[in-house]
């Protein structure tokens, strides 16, 4: 992972490096296909618009996922009272591959693992999303969703309890 | 040092980030050697975080990744 304090990154190896993992946070956040991939465009419009000011002092990951959330708030803020699609989620939540079997088995854990982790309240699924299903650090966590280490800590143990309870049969 | 079950669950953040102090891991080691309750939390626990890595993440459809690169002048 790029760590800053190098020359400025290349836009193209950014997009490519970061464009799935904003495109999982942005999905889960606001859920719907069509609008994280305009999420992903937005972000990394800017991140392209702000390379040069990006002055490398800390990791470029959490500045990275820091401007994709707060697009991914912002659309969610705009649509707060538009229905979902139902359609495009179920589409978006898994493409599995194996046999017959093992298709039907992980369409359905990804479907679980997905009505798990949207019933988290969006500041826990934020942290819990980069964490654990990203792997950023804490403190990358903690860079990019702007709260202290500890917050991000409790965020954490909320959620991973809440899909401990809901994904109990999986985890047997 | 000796901790019980609400003390473990306190550390359990810093248990999964690797970030105890030594007596404190020595302590989370040695309740857990002889509490089944909580060895299960944590069996459980660390079941979520490898369901969520291995199968939380997803990937933009080529053909949106290709559209949002030309979109962006990255060809």
């Amino acid at each position: 992972m790029y760590e800053g304090s190098m020359k400025t990154p290349e836009p193209g190896w950014l997009f490519d490096t970061f464009a799935d993992g904003v495109y999982t946070l942005a999905y889960r956040i606001v859920r719907d296909r069509h609008l994280a991939e305009d999420v992903v465009q937005e972000t990394f419009v800017k991140v392209i618009r702000s390379l040069a000011s990006y002055r490398g002092d800390g990791p470029i990951a959490a500045w990275i996922y820091r401007i994709g959330y707060r697009q991914a708030i912002a659309v969610t803020r705009r649509r707060r009272e538009e229905p979902l699609d139902p359609i495009a989620v179920a589409v978006e939540i898994d493409r599995p591959t194996g046999t017959v079997e093992e298709q039907v088995l992980a369409g359905e854990l990804a479907a679980r693992l997905d009505e798990a982790i949207g019933s988290l309240s969006e500041p826990v699924r934020a942290a819990f999303v980069l964490r654990d299903v990203e792997g950023l650090s804490t403190m990358e966590v903690a860079a990019a969703l702007e709260i202290s280490g500890s917050a991000v800590k409790m965020r954490l143990a909320r959620a991973r309890e809440e899909m401990r309870r809901q994904l109990e049969d999986y985890l047997t | 040092m000796k901790i019980n079950c609400d003390q473990l669950a306190g550390l359990l953040p810093e248990f999964f980030d690797g970030d105890l102090s030594t007596d404190q891991s020595d302590a989370a080691i040695d309740h857990l050697a002889t509490c089944v309750s909580c060895r299960l939390t944590v069996d459980e626990l660390k079941g979520v975080r490898t369901l969520a890595s291995e199968h939380g993440r997803l990937e933009l459809p080529p053909e949106s990744k290709e559209r949002i690169r030309r979109s962006l002048d990255l060809d």
